[in-house]
């Protein structure tokens, strides 16, 4: 990024007419080619995977780039649930910030750093992973052990994240001082809660990298504590699939009305649902570790009890979001129980991306809520069906909305058309299909027993039960192969396009609410009670285990003596 | 003052109160939504606290580094406890379970502890609920009884390094009568043969 | 580009809670509780089938 072009200094410039300038443009821009391009690549090695189940074996092909199945898989989880996620997300809250407050970055500076922070930590990361001296995947449990490399740039990544999240608070901040007594906008304010909740929940694997992990790469230590790393790694890990979906909602509740021709149903309870989020999204994070030995049961119990609640604003979602859409809808002439729905703007390829992510994430949200219950994860716990279930998750919900938000901020940052509105709706379409095979066939292996993170093409005891199942994955892994290139080509023509004149390049999207803001309650504005209330029910959540758990730690499992992949 | 969302201007004589302003439509909903979280989380405690349907917890704690010198993983394997009642000690270790076999008569009751010497694994018993995560340092338990007779693969569920997908072994379940015929020709043979056959299976 | 979205409704003030029942939302919600019933004590089920872990 170049420094020479500034954002003006902060003006009372009005909210609705803020223009973006061309520094703004380029610094949200860049976070996004960044992004796009992890998912370009991370995302065609899912299929080699999906392929790979069928004994479809294309590694052998790959092997000067490839070493193995798992090789891929990091950096299919790397690339896709942390990379494309967290860069495409920065961007996007840069974006909701400045147009949502209508201003400038207060101080475009720390963006800056941030950025360029996340930028280094990137690339010192992929550098041992591409070199397959980090095959250890996303999870990077110990004591299977990474480049030193690949500890630090992860770290780095996640503190220019901080770096930027400030930038963003300061931002809104200063809005708030020269208008006091307005209701934050709600996409600025929604962005920055995603920020702070992100600022929290990282703290686990802060610690985790700084006291374990990285002084064990280099020697310093020689051994570590796999229990203790798996409790910090999940304090991240849940809050971690928070903070990818919350962008979405912020799209879902804030745009996706107004590109659908509507209004937000209810200002109050998208404001609710976000501050809820803040507030359980973090002190959640045994429900990955139900089946670890080191837990006390009842403590697995409360976090089951505690992810029910965070069950509770996605249930707000759905319904405010489905009654903004209807709204819409009937505005646009739709009738009848379930037919308005025809009524939404399907030829608009952003809208039907969102829309088809909804829809699949209300599966993903059932099968959430299945692994979240507590002994019932029994029958899931790392099978396929985990998987299955975070493919509509993350891969669709969350990945389909940003893809839908592409197809007008990547215009509309380049002055440019979305080239092939056609194709880009066959896209979502395309993608909805093969996630629908492939989920729903990961499902059912899990079911049966098939584990994950397993070439099940090449394992040694599968038995002829699965064979249905596992086609079906390889049938929908290409199907999504073919989507994902679409992608890419609308992409690809839409950059390389010529600009247009200003009437035909799109705009941002905000809807307004069906009420006024100012009447929503203040303490749906307030920061303060919602942080303290989410620091209380952390210690009390997790406060006594951690403790446990320090104050127990036993640096006594070095891993193997030689290279296991 | 006005907001971006909104031109009208709120401020004025009449200062309407500031609610939620939630339809009574959606409050049914959050109603709805509570109800059903609330039956499922009884659904689960029960099945939790009064059916026996438990998860691993903390069970003990070792030096995985010295787990194969000395104690039960020295000697991983079955070993009868009491009338239908059994023990079965299994150590993961990168890329084989240890025993790769553990045959049971149907009806037994077994009390099952893993642990590792290397990396975290995964230990799954297809077709029941016996699924646990196996971390060096630590010890996974869960009993189970199992009365149906076959053969049920426990295959390793976390990704330990390159033969990953190679590492499984099986519960045999086999009727009393197999069981017998088993035990009456080598009394010993279950554990210690399989003790033997991991060592030569780590090439 | 000298205009946002957000000029386009500005005089459809008039609109508000009253006038509208969200009665295709709560049908589509009906469904969805129906399908979460299902799915989810589909696997409870099998929980249940595949006996305890005392
Ligand atoms: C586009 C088509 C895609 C296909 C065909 C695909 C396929 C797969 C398959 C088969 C696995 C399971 C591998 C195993 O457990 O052994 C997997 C894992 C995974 N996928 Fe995808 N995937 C796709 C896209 C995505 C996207 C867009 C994301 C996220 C944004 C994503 C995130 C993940 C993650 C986090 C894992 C788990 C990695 C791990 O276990 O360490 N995938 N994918
Ligand atoms: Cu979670
Ligand atoms: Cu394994």
């Amino acid at each position: 990024m170049t420094i020479e072009e500034r954002p003006a200094t902060a003006t009372e410039t009005a909210r609705q007419g803020y223009e973006l300038t061309r520094w703004e443009r380029r610094f949200i821009g860049g976070h996004l080619i960044i992004a796009i391009t992890a998912l370009a690549i991370g995302s065609l090695i899912g299929p080699l995977q999906a392929l790979e189940f069928s004994n479809v074996d294309l590694y052998q092909y790959l092997e000067p780039v490839l070493k193995s199945y798992y090789q891929g898989l990091t950096l299919h989880g790397v690339l896709n649930a942390l990379v494309w996620t967290t860069f495409f997300i920065v961007g996007f809250t840069n974006l909701t910030t400045i147009k949502g407050l209508g201003r400038p970055l207060s101080n475009p500076k720390v963006n800056q750093v941030g950025f360029i922070t996340m930028i280094v930590g990137l690339v010192m990361a992929a550098v041992p992973m591409l070199l397959n001296q980090a095959t250890v995947l996303y999870t990077f449990y110990p004591p299977l052990e990474a480049s030193w490399a690949f500890y630090c740039g992860l770290t780095l990544v996640v503190v220019g994240s901080w770096i930027e999240g400030l930038g963003f608070y300061l931002t809104l901040r200063a809005w708030r001082r020269d208008n006091r007594g307005v209701r934050s906008p709600f996409i600025a304010l929604a962005g920055v809660i995603n920020a702070a909740m992100w600022q929290i929940a990282t703290l686990g694997i802060a610690v985790e990298m700084l006291t374990m992990l990285i002084p064990w790469s280099f020697g310093i230590t020689d051994a570590t504590d796999p229990q203790l790393a798996r409790t910090y790694f999940w304090f991240t890990g849940h809050p971690l699939v928070y903070f990818w979906l919350l962008p979405a909602y912020v799209s879902w509740y804030g745009m996706l009305p107004k590109q659908a021709g509507g209004k937000l149903f209810s200002d109050s309870l998208a404001r609710l649902s976000f501050w809820m989020f803040l507030l359980v999204s973090v002190p959640v994070g045994f429900h990955h570790q139900f089946v670890d030995p080191g837990i006390p049961q009842v403590w697995k119990w409360i976090h089951a009890l505690l992810t029910y609640a965070v069950f509770f604003p996605s249930m707000l979602t759905a319904f405010t979001v489905i009654a903004s859409l209807e709204y819409a809808a009937r505005r646009r002439g739709g009738t009848g129980l379930i037919g308005w729905v025809r009524a939404l703007p399907w030829d608009d390829p952003s809208v039907t991306a969102q829309l088809l992510a909804g829809i699949l994430f209300m599966f993903g949200g059932i099968g959430g809520l299945t692994n979240a219950s507590y002994n019932i994860n029994l029958v899931i716990h790392n099978t396929a069906w985990v998987p299955g279930h975070f493919h509509l998750t993350v891969a669709t919900a969350v990945t389909l909305s940003f893809i839908g938000i592409t197809y007008w901020l990547v215009p509309m940052l380049m002055g440019k058309q979305l080239w092939g509105r056609k194709i880009a709706v066959a896209q979502s379409w395309t993608w909805f299909v093969g996630m629908v095979i492939f989920s729903n066939a990961m499902h059912m292996l899990g079911l049966l027993g098939a584990p994950r993170r397993t070439p099940l093409g090449e394992a040694l005891y599968v038995p002829d039960e699965w064979n249905g199942h596992l086609l079906r994955v390889s049938i929908g892994g290409t199907i999504l192969l073919v989507a994902v290139l679409m992608y890419l080509l609308v992409m690809i023509k839409t950059v390389r396009g010529p600009k247009v004149e200003a009437a035909l390049v799109p705009q941002m999207p905000v809807a307004e609410s069906l009420r006024d803001p100012q009447l929503t309650p203040v303490w749906l504005d307030r920061f303060k009670p919602w942080l303290i209330a989410a620091g209380v029910l952390l210690l009390l959540s997790y406060g006594p285990q951690l403790i446990d758990q320090i104050v127990h730690m036993n640096l006594n499992a070095p891993g193997t003596s030689f290279r296991p992949w | 003052m006005s907001t971006e969302l909104d031109e009208r201007p709120s401020g004025g004589a009449a200062e309407p109160p500031l609610t939620m302003g939630i339809d009574p439509w959606e409050k049914n909903w959050m109603r709805v939504s509570i109800a059903l979280l609330v039956i499922f989380a009884i659904a689960i405690t029960i099945a939790g606290f009064a059916g026996g349907f438990q998860l691993p917890g903390p069970e003990s704690e070792l030096d995985p580094r010295t787990v194969t010198q000395s104690g039960p993983w020295a000697q991983p394997g079955l070993r009868q406890i009491g009338d239908g009642q059994f023990e079965a000690y299994v150590l993961a270790q990168t890329w084989n379970f240890a025993p790769r076999e553990l045959v049971v008569p149907v009806g037994a009751e077994v009390d099952i502890y893993v642990t590792s010497a290397d990396l975290q694994h995964g230990f799954k018993i297809t077709d029941t609920n016996v699924n646990m995560m196996v971390v060096p340092g630590q010890v996974s338990k869960l009993s189970f009884t199992f009365d149906d007779i076959g053969e049920f693969p426990y295959i390793c569920t976390e990704y330990c390094g390159q033969g990953h997908a190679a590492m499984y072994g099986t519960v045999k379940v086999v009727s009393e009568a197999d069981y017998a015929a088993l035990t009456t020709d080598t009394a010993t043979e279950t554990s210690d043969s399989s003790a033997t056959q991991t060592t030569e299976n780590q090439g | 580009m000298g205009t946002t979205a957000l000029d386009d409704h500005s005089d459809d003030v008039s609109d508000s809670t009253e006038h509208f029942k969200p009665t295709g939302t709560v049908f589509v919600l009906a469904l969805f509780v129906a399908t979460i019933i299902l799915l989810w004590a589909s696997v409870y089920v099998i929980l249940l089938s595949r006996g305890v872990t005392l």
